[in-house]
């Protein structure tokens, strides 16, 4: 890493107090570490050691103020065997990830074509309008979901009494809290993904399409055989980034089903589940348990995502 | 001469990244402020009512005081979590009673407050209650009592009237003796005007459960809550109600449940002394609707706080000074008159002052007489240490109900399933 740093260096001949006491080299080797040691001490301090001291944490039974017994594997043990509620947070985060995403990158799509088509007058007022749900503050968010969803006086179940349909209890069900969830996430960043196909969008050469229209394919067609194809690497880059949000959906949850979930745990998510271990019942040996499977499953999921990714690339 | 440049460049790089890291990591001290004035940092929920008791004292002795107020849940995670750090504490931190019973297991994270003085104020408040913060072995006092939540009935006006039942405070009494009658009226105002009886079922638990001489812990500090008759008896009661259909299905302490406060959605609210405040910040405009009265089959306490001191603050001898003025008998009745919550200073329950205090938003009754009575009612209680999940696991096993997804006795099993798995951990 240092080795460009050898380029300039000047030697100190016309001067006879100077000892050699270390190579020039070795000095510059030294100064490159020093140049980038200030990530590295920061990466060492609030990256690295926390891991290593949750995997250490991880096989004892400590309540953070008292002191910490050594269990060795009961915490693993007991997170495999005899935790229901580990497995329901885990199949949770994927229910809410699978219905948040799919319509969430489908609408931003057709947002982003809206957007970039020519009939739309002052795009740059919709463009911001767009973003603009991103940058509200999700527990204020959350507030306003938790009133549009309220059983009783709820927006949403007012509008459904016109067709004739009983007030739903979404937060006292599976899949009405599970859809409130996603709707959070999605309202929240189907804008922001609609930006990014936009500028996708606006990165194909127009004249692919003029020659597609003298070739005379239809609208159809030029959507499917260039717009798509073109634009695949940001659909792409969009399902990771919607996975590794999805995967660590906290607020939402925690402001919709108040902490612990619900009474069923409907919406306990996967970093739900580790905060509540940790901070309300200070279980912080169980906790770090939690983090360090929680941790594999998302290696795990990372690297299949990655196979997939690529089989996706080499079939273009 | 090039050497030593060569040395200093690398002395600076060295020290731009310790001041960095320092920058980064150390928080300033603020012990004093810029005047030299002592300040005292002080952690308290909404709801409290002392805000202002303290700006008046940091007045009148020239002290500086930085008030945080933070959701209630978060004032006890954060406090543990700055304890065990070693830093980030505040000079004062209110604490609840589930959780100072969690905090007793590591009492020298607090100052003692016995070392600092408190055994001269131990006559003005109510014994158990000081117990609540005393160590076992009784030499080690982690706070001072704030308030008690002695227990009473809220109940609408507008809804006993059109069910043609009696409104005035000492016949609805009268009319609701047990719990029996509870239900018994419920099920006439649901006839008549087809409104609930009471909020939430976890409501008629929480008040209930407190009713009794033991809740989830015996005095040794074992888990009774299977054997516990009363607890049992609650959770039965709160069944009972949503099968009979009493209940508004309203959540605690939701938006929603403020709105059905305030359109008369039910007919009663079970109401320890500082519910009074959320009833008139959630429903302002249901003033006079509301009336109150004595709970059937006697009171019992429900919450009621601490101030303590945590060991890393620097100004003990300060805070204790404010604590102390602040909890004493005539602050707590200021308080009680502000704000509602019911002091922890039985020496006043008699005085002309709260005999006589009246609350309009509540028609005009003598709340200070009805929860002095409610308090006198109240008997000793152990929390314990796992009071705050033992008593979520229940709740939770009553909205399993309430929502209908599971029938009551698999949903019972289920808490009790819970509670020992998560106590082993």
């Amino acid at each position: 890493m240092s080795s460009n740093v050898n380029l300039n260096k000047q030697q100190p001949a016309n001067s006879p107090s100077y000892k050699k006491t270390w190579k020039q080299s070795t000095k510059d080797h030294i100064s490159g570490y020093l140049y980038i040691s200030p990530f590295f001490i920061i990466f060492g301090v609030f990256g690295v050691f926390p891991i290593i001291f949750t995997a250490w944490i991880s096989f004892h039974k400590w309540n953070i103020l008292g002191t910490k017994e050594f269990v060795g594997l009961r915490n693993y043990q007991l997170l495999f065997t005899d935790d229901p509620l580990f497995w329901k947070a885990l199949g949770n985060t994927f229910s809410i990830w699978f219905i948040s995403t799919l319509p969430q990158l489908f609408l931003a799509l057709i947002l982003a074509f809206i957007l970039n088509s020519a009939f739309v007058k002052g795009k740059q007022f919709f463009r911001l309008a767009v973003f603009l749900p991103n940058i509200t503050s999700v527990v204020a968010v959350a507030i306003i979901f938790g009133a549009i969803f309220g059983q009783q006086y709820g927006i949403l179940n007012y509008l459904l009494s016109f067709f004739g349909i009983e007030p739903i209890n979404w937060q006292g069900t599976y899949w009405g809290t599970h859809l409130a969830i996603s709707s959070m996430v999605m309202w929240r960043w189907t804008g922001y993904n609609a930006i990014i196909y936009l500028a996708a969008l606006q990165s194909i050469p127009k004249d692919l399409y003029e020659a597609a229209r003298i070739d005379g394919a239809s609208k159809a067609q030029q959507l499917f055989h260039i717009t798509i194809p073109m634009i695949r690497p940001m659909i792409i880059f969009t399902v990771i980034l919607s996975t590794i949000g999805g995967m660590q959906i906290f607020a939402e949850p925690l402001m919709f089903s108040g902490p612990g979930g619900g009474a069923m745990d409907q919406g306990l998510t996967m970093t739900l589940y580790l905060y509540e271990e940790a901070f309300t019942r200070n279980s912080f040996g169980y906790a770090s348990a939690i983090a360090w499977v929680l941790f594999l499953i998302i290696v795990l999921f990372s690297l299949v995502n990655l196979f997939v990714t690529r089989r996706i690339k080499s079939a273009e | 001469m090039l050497r030593k440049f060569g040395i200093q460049k690398i002395l600076l790089v060295f020290v731009s990244v310790m001041l960095f890291i320092g920058v980064v990591g150390c928080s300033k001290d603020t012990s004093t402020d810029s005047n030299g004035k002592t300040k005292l940092t002080i952690w308290l929920w909404p709801g409290m009512g002392i805000e202002d008791q303290i700006k008046q004292y940091a007045e009148e002795n020239g002290i500086e005081v930085d008030i945080q107020l933070s959701e209630f849940a978060d004032v006890h995670n954060n406090l543990t979590t700055a304890l065990a750090a070693g830093s980030g504490a505040p000079d004062i931190s209110a604490v609840e009673v589930k959780g100072i019973d969690k905090m007793k297991g590591n009492p020298e994270h607090f100052h003692n407050l016995l070392d600092l003085g408190a055994d001269d104020v131990k006559g003005d408040y109510l014994d158990w209650k000081w117990r609540q913060a005393l160590t076992a072995d009784g030499k080690h006092l982690l706070g001072l009592p704030t308030d008690i939540g002695p227990q009473a009935m809220a109940y609408r006006l507008d809804i006993f009237e059109q069910a043609g039942l009696p409104t005035d405070r000492e016949e609805v009494a009268n009319l609701i003796k047990t719990w029996d009658d509870f239900i018994r009226v419920g099920e006439e105002i649901k006839a008549k005007t087809g409104k609930a009886m009471i909020d939430s079922p976890n409501g008629a638990y929480s008040v209930m459960e407190g009713q009794g001489s033991e809740k989830y812990f015996d005095k040794d500090g074992n888990v009774i809550v299977q054997d516990n008759p009363q607890i049992k008896k609650a959770y039965d009661f709160a069944v009972q109600l949503i099968e009979k259909d009493l209940t508004s299905g309203f959540e605690q302490w939701s938006a929603e449940w403020g709105t059905g406060m305030t359109n008369g959605d039910f007919a009663t609210l079970l109401a320890p002394a500082w519910m009074m405040t959320f009833m008139k910040e959630n429903a302002p405009d249901a003033a006079g609707i509301w009336d109150i009265t004595l709970l059937p089959e006697g009171s019992g306490n429900w919450g009621g706080s601490f101030l303590t001191i945590p060991k890393e603050s620097k100004n003990a001898e300060e805070a204790y000074k404010l604590i102390k003025w602040l909890l004493s008998p005539e602050q707590q009745l200021a308080t009680f008159k502000t704000a509602g919550n019911f002091p922890s200073t039985p020496g006043i329950y008699d005085s002309e002052e709260i005999q006589s205090f009246t609350s309009d938003y509540f028609n005009n009754a003598p709340v200070g007489k009805i929860y002095a009575e409610a308090a006198k009612q109240v008997k000793p209680i152990i929390e314990g240490p796992e009071s705050i999940q033992i008593e979520g696991y229940i709740g939770d096993a009553i909205t399993r109900v309430k929502d209908g997804q599971a029938e009551p006795q698999a949903s019972w099993d289920q808490a009790m399933e819970q509670i020992e798995r998560e106590l082993s951990r």
